[in-house]
């Protein structure tokens, strides 16, 4: 007993019930997710910068995008480092993404048939240092627990925030990547997000998060309106 | 104008001397037609003279080398060093057989004054085992007089034209008619009456003179002193890369072919920097001793200049290349290259003034080399209104656009989803749910193929956000809101 209590006072060791108080990242460096509930809950109080993420989704199309945007759009102004999509399963429809705010000059869409170009070109990608974000889509089969690995260190070094969108039934093998979300649609428009792993906590389950039920922009029944003279200058100056 | 001229005296036998290790240290001779036309110092130490016999040479001194004299190999060689002048001016002559002519004034500044000016060009042709003379002058024929004559004419680091006039004037006077460039036989006649030295000759009056020589001294004596311009014709610099490297060993695995291709890569990047261009494009040849190579091209995203980088590049393409299995040579040409900041993001400098984007160019060649230009595209929004057209995929290798906020990005105004799907999928309605909707939009009707969708934002069964559109063929999706 007074073993462990000696130990309590070493230094270099600290207890879970404080992970609290070492959670305090420097609001200027943390990448907030855009959703409190969800900055809550992850270690960084938002996205790492400097990892390799996994996002475990049924189906296309249920909100994992949007659950990603405010950050892409938070990188894309703070930072003159690039955006790279690996592969993705459609075009990413640039009017939106720069509604979004998205910086689309420094976006880049790199897509390659086989299976290890495609690795190839995401090492090379995180191994330049020059990629604030990355999201891959990667072929699973034969995807291998080294070449995560690989993929999690490349992050850390290049500073680079990687997301790897894989299927949800993954969520039972074990992965290296520092934190992985399983996403899920809730009954309100929003979806539910699990957290199956993350630094320094336990996982979580059924965050609930809003995003809006009407996905982007305006609904169609404000048309008339926005024609007016004003609106379009205003939404210039938005613009530029 | 300020001239440079650098004259070298012992061109023949030092284009041979310095490929040859053993003639280091030893009394070395240029033979033509059996007599000795050219020698070293330690020849001359030996006593052995201009004009005489080689075998009286060999008697003198036993272990003397000698070469004979190549009239062409001399002029390609001074064709040689005159195109790598152009390190130290863009205007360079050639005034055979062994003298180069540099326009300086030009160059003053970028180097730091005339002082610099003549120990670059010296240091540099000392390492390619030359020695050379040099003279400064206001006029060619000045210039290269002085060279040979080997006089120095002190001048400040930047002087200005009247300084210049004065001084080599002053000088010139003293210098030798053998080392003008009159015809000997003018010289010979000039002698005889007595006439030894430029000044004497300036000073004689120009109608009298004219009157008892050739007009080919009236002009010499113009363009001398610069009463009459001396148009040169400058040598072009190459214009095209190409340079390959023999193996003497034929090499079986494409490591080994780093080596050769380092060295190629370097003269490269030294070629490219003279010229002050990047490459954009280039073209390695591999070839067996016999039978079919193998070319592999190689694109780079912007100009490149750096040796490293080329190289970098060229192995990422090399590990997907089909060799020969064995090479036995290595060839590098330029297929294509662009000045430096021409339409290009340039590289940040160094105070690391970056524009709005980080520097990428290394990652893009090497994902280039590898996956295909198109492989890789930029993203950006176009000015219609029409879902399909209003986005693009830009190739890297394109010169950057501005992006300018569309109007038609201002105008519309229904939600966009982020995922677009590339070609509209028919779908059964029955599965979906319309949220919200319709929103038309038409085709120009100068298009062909004129067409009215009604858009909607539907839910799919198992929760999805959709985009669907509607029209005479029935229903498509056409993304999700993802």
């Amino acid at each position: 007993m007074s073993e462990s209590r000696s130990l309590l006072k070493h230094q270099g060791l600290w207890r879970a019930r404080d992970l609290e108080r070492i959670q305090e990242v420097e609001t200027s460096k943390r990448l907030s997710t855009g959703f409190a509930s969800l900055d809550a809950a992850l270690s960084d109080n938002g996205w790492p910068r400097a990892a390799l993420i996994e996002v475990l989704c049924s189906t296309t199309g249920i909100g994992e995008l949007r659950l990603l945007a405010p950050g892409l759009a938070q990188l894309s102004r703070e930072e003159t480092r690039w955006i790279v999509w690996v592969n993705p399963p459609f075009v990413p429809y640039a009017p939106a993404w720069q509604r979004l705010g998205v910086d689309l000059e420094k976006v880049l869409v790199i897509r390659s048939d086989s299976r290890r170009d495609a690795l190839w070109s995401l090492e090379q990608v995180l191994e330049s240092g020059s990629c604030s974000a990355v999201m891959a889509w990667l072929n699973e089969r034969g995807l291998q627990h080294s070449e995560l690995r690989r993929l999690q260190i490349r992050s850390r070094q290049g500073r680079t925030w990687t997301t790897l969108f894989r299927p949800r039934p993954i969520a039972k093998q074990p992965s290296p990547a520092e934190l992985r979300l399983a996403v899920d649609l809730s009954d309100g428009g929003g979806v539910t997000v699990s957290v199956l792993k993350r630094r320094r906590g336990w996982a979580l389950n059924d965050l609930s998060i809003p995003l809006s039920a009407n996905p982007i922009g305006r609904s169609p029944e404000t048309l008339e309106i926005d024609l007016d003279e004003s609106t379009v200058e205003r939404s210039q100056e938005e613009t530029a | 104008m300020l001239w440079l001229a650098v004259h070298l005296s012992d061109l023949g036998l030092e284009q041979w001397q310095r490929d040859d290790p053993e003639s280091h240290g030893r009394p070395a001779v240029l033979v033509d037609e059996q007599r000795i036309v050219m020698m070293n110092a330690a020849a001359h130490e030996a006593r052995i003279q201009i004009g005489s016999r080689l075998a009286l040479a060999q008697s003198l001194a036993p272990d003397v080398v000698f070469y004979s004299r190549d009239h062409s190999a001399e002029r390609n060689h001074l064709q040689f060093l005159a195109s790598e002048m152009h390190q130290f001016s863009s205007f360079v002559s050639r005034s055979e057989p062994d003298a180069l002519l540099l326009e300086i004034q030009g160059s003053l500044r970028l180097f730091g004054g005339v002082h610099l000016l003549k120990t670059l060009p010296l240091q540099w042709l000392r390492s390619l085992g030359h020695e050379a003379c040099l003279g400064v002058a206001h006029t060619p024929y000045a210039a290269l007089a002085l060279a040979k004559a080997q006089c120095d004419v002190p001048l400040p680091n930047y002087p200005d034209e009247g300084e210049v006039v004065r001084s080599v004037t002053e000088h010139l006077a003293d210098v030798e008619l053998t080392h003008t460039e009159l015809e000997p036989k003018d010289r010979e006649r000039l002698s005889n009456m007595g006439i030894f030295t430029v000044g004497q000759l300036v000073a004689l009056p120009r109608h009298e003179l004219g009157q008892r020589f050739r007009p080919a001294v009236l002009e010499y004596l113009a363009k001398l002193t610069g009463l009459q311009p001396d148009p040169r014709t400058p040598q072009k610099p190459v214009e095209q890369f190409r340079s390959a490297v023999h193996l003497l060993e034929p090499i079986k695995d494409k490591t080994s072919l780093e080596l050769p291709m380092r060295h190629l890569a370097t003269a490269l990047s030294a070629w490219l920097e003279k010229q002050d261009l990047g490459v954009t494009q280039m073209l390695w040849d591999f070839r067996p001793f016999r039978g079919q190579g193998c070319e592999m091209p190689v694109r780079f995203a912007r100009p490149r200049v750096n040796a490293e980088a080329i190289l970098k590049t060229a192995m990422v393409a090399l590990e997907k290349a089909d060799l020969p299995d064995e090479v036995m040579s290595v060839a590098l040409c330029a297929a294509d290259v662009d000045a430096l900041s021409r339409g290009h993001a340039v590289e940040p400098d160094l105070l690391g003034v970056q524009g709005r984007q980080a520097p990428i160019g290394g990652l893009f060649d090497r994902l280039i080399a590898r996956l295909g230009e198109r492989a890789l595209n930029f993203l950006g929004t176009e000015d219609d209104h029409r879902p399909e057209r209003a986005w693009s995929a830009r190739p890297v290798t394109a010169p950057s656009k501005q992006q300018a906020p569309s109007a038609a990005e201002c105008l519309f105004r229904g939600p966009r989803p982020l995922w677009l799907l590339a070609q509209p999928v028919p779908v059964r309605s029955a599965y979906f749910e319309i949220v919200s909707g319709p929103e038309r939009i038409e085709s120009g009707w100068w298009e062909e193929q004129h067409s009215v969708r009604d858009y909607y934002i539907a839910r799919h069964g198992n929760g999805g956000y959709c985009w669907l559109y509607h029209n005479e063929q029935g229903w498509f999706q056409h993304g999700y809101f993802s």
